[in-house]
């Protein structure tokens, strides 16, 4: 099938400070995409360009349309959370099941019923009186009773406790989740989505240092966890960081044989955390 | 369309529930005062007999002096109420959603920007309005019902000296009429107060006065003059002169006014001049610069969020 997300050349600047440079990349349907980066590393930027939030110079397609231009009909196919704490404080939840019904030719009230039948939100209660994990809960179920294309999910778990974080990383995989749906997921907690994700993008100063799917990632990089004996022969293969633990060297490799570092000690794929940090310390450097 | 445009409107009522919770209560507090004013002389003994009396003799002046100032406690009051909460609505009506970041949600769903900025002029415009007419006709149903009672206890027949003397239709046509020309009239201001709210990076309160003021004061000063303050403060009386007409000519006299009170044969209908109004340059001329802001409005909602 053909790329739902096609993205060329897109720059986004504020002022002398350049947001995001020069990206571009595509997005197959059915896949759970996390975007990774550090704060300010233009992330939120290149989302809102892809939702058509923001104007960007370069080339953007979404399902085929230009997202600034035709943000109304982008949004039925596709969905997203900016940000979990942003539903009106003074609506009612019956009320805004009425209001997205209405609006939004994909979206499924009966669905979104049954999902917060489920948790303690009641139609009546206003969304101000109900807890921080509770909005949450109502705004993704609302958001996931849309039939999109496209769900993206920028930081979808920000200051809810680690039970309702895996609750929901659950409910996303196995209700939500199918071959014709995409999700891109933005976070800072990395090894709670590290599971369920196809591909992954690392973002650092507005640029994509990585792109890769989940199984090309273990053929690309290799930890080696080696004694300070062979630490010397393993720093022969240029590693792209060193880490010490429990007076053992932690070392990462970018495309070195398996084989070839097997002989010299502990051999594993690298946790996105850990590939991470050694990503970016080596664009520092 | 219609059902986007419906619930996109309530949806403004709902979060402005001043809008017809101010009017409701104004109307509440008007009813009281009478029911309190009627009370009080049913225990002071105020002769109620003596005033059927004179309601009898007086005739139809009285009675159609009583109904013009029902009209005015009523819709009067309530025009002023409406005034203030729509003001205070549209500036805050594309702030509150920036403030409360609760614009990251909205522009979620499928709803335009222009859409979006419509429905809160049609709320400020046309169901803001509506829905205080509406409040000012039940109003003035009670107080006919209290003025009934009254006559009844003074021993007068109701049917006769009330009922079939005030033209009840007519003023319920007139009520809406006034106030909805008046609202189409002053659209410019409110499309001028939604602007200001698209943009406000605090209170859109002093983006609605700064500019006017320094405006008008340099306009003083450099030229002179006070065209400005002079096409403002014109757009106020104006309305009545192209909303209305008086049966002997264009302008509205004194005497036309004392001729209705005084019973001449006048339909209050006649008073009505909608063909003039909806011809006259000055509402359209108003419709086109209400456009110019709405524009602005929506031009900044889009880059704002």
């Amino acid at each position: 099938m053909s790329a739902l997300i096609k993205a060329a050349g897109v720059s986004k600047k504020f002022g002398n400070t350049i947001a995001v440079d020069d990206v571009s990349f595509e997005v197959a349907p059915g896949r759970i995409i996390g975007l990774i980066g550090p704060n300010g590393a233009g992330k939120t930027t290149l989302l809102k360009a892809v939702l058509g939030l923001t104007s960007y110079e370069g080339d953007i397609s979404v399902c085929g349309l230009d997202p600034f231009r035709n943000r109304r009909e982008l949004m039925h196919t596709v969905s997203y959370v900016a940000d979990v704490s942003v539903l009106p404080r003074w609506i009612r939840v019956d009320q805004l099941l009425d209001y997205v019904e209405t609006l939004h030719p994909n979206f499924n009230r009966s669905a979104a019923e049954t999902s917060l039948s489920r948790t303690k939100v009641t139609l009546k209660d206003k969304v101000k009186a109900l807890s921080k994990g509770m909005v949450a809960q109502l705004h993704l179920s609302i958001i996931m009773a849309i039939d999109a294309k496209i769900l993206i999910l920028d930081e979808p778990t920000l200051g809810l406790d680690i039970l309702f974080r895996k609750a929901f990383y659950t409910e996303l995989l196995n209700d939500y989740f199918d071959d014709e749906r995409t999700i891109i997921i933005t976070t800072h907690q990395v090894e709670e989505i590290e599971n369920i994700l196809t591909d992954v993008m690392f973002i650092d100063d507005g640029k994509i240092v990585l792109n890769e799917t989940i199984e090309s990632i273990g053929d690309r990089y290799t930890e080696l966890m080696v004694g300070p004996d062979q630490a010397e022969r393993a720093r022969g293969f240029a590693p792209l960081t060193e880490r010490q633990v429990f007076g053992k060297s932690v070392l990462t490799f970018e495309g070195v044989a398996r084989a070839e570092l097997q002989e010299l000690g502990e051999v594993r794929t690298p946790g996105l955390a850990d590939l991470f940090v050694a990503k970016l310390s080596k664009e520092v450097a | 369309m219609l059902a986007r445009m419906k619930i996109l409107v309530q949806r403004e009522l709902w979060e402005h529930k001043a809008l017809y919770v101010a009017p409701a209560v104004m109307a509440g507090l008007v009813v009281f005062g009478f029911v309190v004013s009627f009370v009080w002389s049913l225990i002071q003994g105020v002769p109620f007999e003596a005033a059927v009396a004179a309601m009898e003799i007086g005739g139809q002046q009285i009675n159609l002096a009583g109904s013009a100032a029902l009209i005015g406690v009523s819709s009067g009051t309530l025009n002023l109420v409406l005034a203030i909460v729509v003001f205070f609505y549209a500036i805050d009506a594309l702030y509150a959603e920036r403030k409360d970041k609760s614009i990251l949600f909205w522009r979620s769903l499928p709803v335009t920007d222009t859409e979006t900025v419509l429905s809160k002029l049609l709320t400020a415009v046309i169901a803001a309005p509506l829905i205080t007419v509406a409040i000012a006709l039940v109003t003035q149903v009670v107080l006919m019902v209290l003025f009934t009672l009254a006559l009844l206890v003074g021993g007068g027949n109701p049917i006769d000296l009330l009922w079939k003397q005030v033209p009840f239709g007519e003023l319920a046509l007139l009520a809406v009429y006034s106030f909805m020309t008046a609202s189409l009239w002053f659209a410019p201001f409110i499309g001028y107060f939604l602007f200001c709210s698209s943009f406000a990076k605090r209170s859109a309160l002093i983006w609605v006065f700064l500019p006017v003021t320094v405006v008008v004061m340099l306009e003083g000063i450099v030229g002179q003059s006070w065209n400005v303050l002079r096409v403002i403060g014109e757009r106020f009386p104006s309305h009545s002169l192209a909303a209305y007409s008086a049966p002997s000519g264009l302008e509205f006299k004194e005497e036309d006014f004392e001729q209705f009170v005084m019973g001449a044969d006048i339909s209050l209908l006649d008073v009505m001049a909608p063909v003039q109004f909806l011809t006259s340059a000055g509402l359209w001329v108003g419709f086109v610069i209400t456009g110019v802001f709405l524009a602005g409005a929506v031009y900044f909602r889009r880059l704002r969020a």
